[in-house]
């Protein structure tokens, strides 16, 4: 489904590199995790899908379906079933959380050329969706993640992804400022989307999220290259030795 | 017509035109007229060199040259329900169907019949208000109005009524291109009028409004209108006196208007009176936008807010100049002051001049301005969820607006408002 080759990045006002060659290919229905220590190009792996603005691509190419993906818009990658879940929500006040979302909505079907969804039946969707996340009437009305919790905007961000069903989402660090409780309720939201026609990327520092979403593929970003890959065990072995062994090994390696 | 030489020729033949409509009316009328023709003379025309038309040339108006063009729009509305619709069609205001007798204890006429029914009480108030506004900052369009003025409406809310009144303005026909309006509103203790302005301006308008807010009395005034793509120049001066307890609100709404100065003075005269004035602006193509604040607080224990936020574009620019004056006596004032531009690219300009001149030891005042272009995190977060580039600007700029527009209290009105400016970002014109 996402196929990302020999990518390498660069900082568009620094002559700095970020990502070194970064290979995955991540199928259809399949999960994935990114793990690494700070500063290893997790965030910029996720922003560079998501087509973030302020990067050089110096190599590589990156395809979703087949399609190049690098050459498309935000909005195009979105409308094609690409998903971030965001670090950093952004608050944005004097925007109401439905307003938004379903404008987002609609405008991914006008890209696909799909009907609009009229605001009875968006509504009662939204509705549906957001109380099978925990998620009370009074947070969709308020402005899109504005004086949220840490854990609202989390769970806000997972609530999206329902709504806007996208085929492949990126989660970077999404278990980040979640306390246990939290962790849990958004693990066990990020699970009822799990399908066989759904992929998705987990980014994150620790092993415990793994504990809650179990994936079927490790790796270890570290210096802005995949160093290690592997299954589930992966992430153990880094909580047992650290990145730092790992990344002195492709030091070693390179 | 002597000071016709001084005025810009097409407002001098508004003038002759008007002028001689009215001369024949009852002696109140020419009286007024004759003696802002006085004022005139030593307030003068306004030109560049006066502190408060620094940033916006005179001659955009003066010398502006109006074209009549039809309009091809639906005509707008602010309020659908219960709301006395009054419609100018360029030459006077329309009271045939409605009007008088429709809200209990409210009276309107039009100001040339007025003109003959020397006992209205309102009458008093034509240039009264305008008259004791030069000491600060010189008005001289709005003297010129009061001058030549050959239409408007004579409003009088007796005490403790209640009325919305709309006036639909369908003036961008042909032999209407230019308009020179004058209400006069003296709403009573205790009553409450809503008053809204909507519709198509004439290409080149000078229109003042003289407001008598009476004791505990509560009047909001809400003015706005869609364009039809004619080149044209409008010009608004909104004055108001404000008894104790009183309540005065203005918001207007400038979309679609290429040259557009907006005055307001409002007075708080008695005790624990209040003012919430506030604007949205809408501007691309070079047009510009000027919204100068005048707020005199005089009684004790008052507040007062101003709330202007101007969403500019290609080479649009946006000037506000709001002064908050707090007299000796006027202790225990409450003065708020917000002037914000949203610049959707290099070539919009917003500047901004606040003031606050306090006499009173015991006031709480604060102003603040801000210009920047949109948030690009947010920018990036909306298109990452699949909203265009466009729209996600609109989406922005109408929450940039939505602190102005909260400022209007009717729901109502609110949300045509808000649907307005809407239109206008999908418009495109």
């Amino acid at each position: 489904m996402l196929n990302i080759q020999n990518l390498h990045v660069n900082l568009d006002d620094e002559d700095k590199s970020i990502l070194n060659g970064v290979n995955l290919d991540i199928g259809a229905g399949e999960v994935h995790a990114i793990m690494g220590p700070n500063g290893s190009g997790k965030s910029t792996l996720s922003y560079i899908l998501a087509g973030k603005e302020g990067y050089e691509i110096a190599a590589g190419q990156v395809t979703f379906d087949d399609q190049d993906f690098l050459d498309m818009q935000p909005e195009e990658r979105a409308a094609h079933g690409f998903f971030l879940a965001f670090q950093y929500p952004v608050e944005i006040p004097g925007v109401g959380n439905m307003t938004f979302l379903r404008t987002a909505l609609n405008a991914q079907r006008k890209l696909r050329g799909e009907d609009a969804m009229s605001a009875a039946d968006f509504l009662r969707m939204a509705r549906a969706k957001a109380k099978q996340l925990g998620i009370g009437p009074e947070l969709l009305k308020r402005p899109v993640n504005f004086g949220f919790s840490g854990g609202e905007k989390k769970r806000n961000e997972i609530f999206q992804m329902a709504v806007l069903e996208p085929r492949m989402c990126v989660l970077d660090e999404t278990d980040s400022g979640l306390d246990v409780d939290a962790m849990r309720q958004v693990a066990s939201g990020v699970n009822n989307l799990r399908s066989p026609d759904r992929s998705i990327l987990l980014i994150t520092h620790y092993q415990r999220l793994l504990d809650h979403i179990l994936p079927d593929y490790v790796h270890i970003l570290a210096n802005g290259k995949i160093v290690a890959s592997g299954g589930p065990e992966l992430a153990l072995k880094v909580e047992e030795t650290g990145y730092g062994a790992m990344s002195q090994e492709t030091k070693t390696d390179g | 017509m002597a000071e016709a030489a001084n005025i810009g020729n097409h407002l001098a033949q508004f003038g002759a035109r008007a002028t001689a409509l009215t001369s024949g009316q009852a002696q109140w009328l020419s009286k007024a007229q004759n003696q802002a023709a006085e004022r005139l003379r030593v307030v003068g025309v306004p030109a560049r060199r006066d502190e408060y038309w620094k940033y916006t040339d005179p001659n955009g108006i003066l010398n502006f040259c109006p074209q009549a063009t039809k309009n091809k729009y639906k005509m707008p509305s602010l309020v659908d329900n219960d709301a006395i619709d009054i419609l100018s069609n360029g030459h006077g205001f329309d009271l045939s169907n409605n009007g008088n007798g429709i809200a209990q204890g409210v009276t309107i006429h039009n100001l040339l019949d007025a003109a003959a029914a020397e006992s209205l009480a309102a009458c008093e108030l034509y240039g009264k208000l305008e008259s004791q506004s030069h000491g600060i900052i010189p008005r001289g369009m709005a003297t010129i109005n009061t001058r030549h003025a050959d239409r408007g409406l004579v409003i009088e809310c007796q005490a403790r009524s209640h009325a919305k009144i709309q006036l639909l303005m369908d003036c961008a026909q042909a032999k209407s291109s230019g308009s020179m309006i004058h209400h006069v509103i003296d709403v009573r203790p205790g009553a409450q009028l809503l008053l809204t302005e909507i519709g198509y301006d004439a290409a080149l308008v000078n229109i003042v409004y003289e407001i008598q807010v009476g004791e505990g009395a509560s009047v909001q005034l809400v003015r706005a209108a869609k364009g039809n793509g004619q080149a044209s120049a409008h010009m608004c001066s909104i004055f108001a006196d404000v008894e104790a307890g009183g309540q005065f609100d203005s918001f207007a709404l400038s979309a679609w208007r290429p040259w557009a100065r907006d005055e307001c003075v409002v007075r708080l005269k008695g005790d624990q009176a209040n003012t919430n004035l506030a604007g949205a602006s809408l501007g691309k193509a070079d047009c510009h936008h000027d919204d100068t604040v005048l707020v005199i607080h005089e009684g004790q224990n008052c507040e007062s807010r101003q709330v202007f936020k101007k969403v500019l574009h290609q080479s649009a620019k946006g000037v506000f100049q709001g002064k908050i004056l707090v007299k000796k006596n006027a202790q225990k004032t409450d003065g708020y002051q917000i002037s914000q531009g949203l610049l959707l690219d290099d070539d919009a300009q917003f500047l901004a001049k606040p003031e606050l001149e306090i006499y009173a030891d015991d006031v709480a005042c604060s102003h603040g301005s801000t210009s920047g272009g949109v948030d690009e995190t947010q920018m990036f977060y909306l298109r990452s969820r699949g909203i265009a580039k466009k729209e996600a600007e609109t989406l922005l700029s109408m929450a940039f607006l939505a602190d102005a527009i909260n400022e209007v209290r009717d729901e109502q009105v609110k949300s045509c408002l808000d649907d307005l400016a809407k239109e206008w970002f999908s418009r495109g014109d």
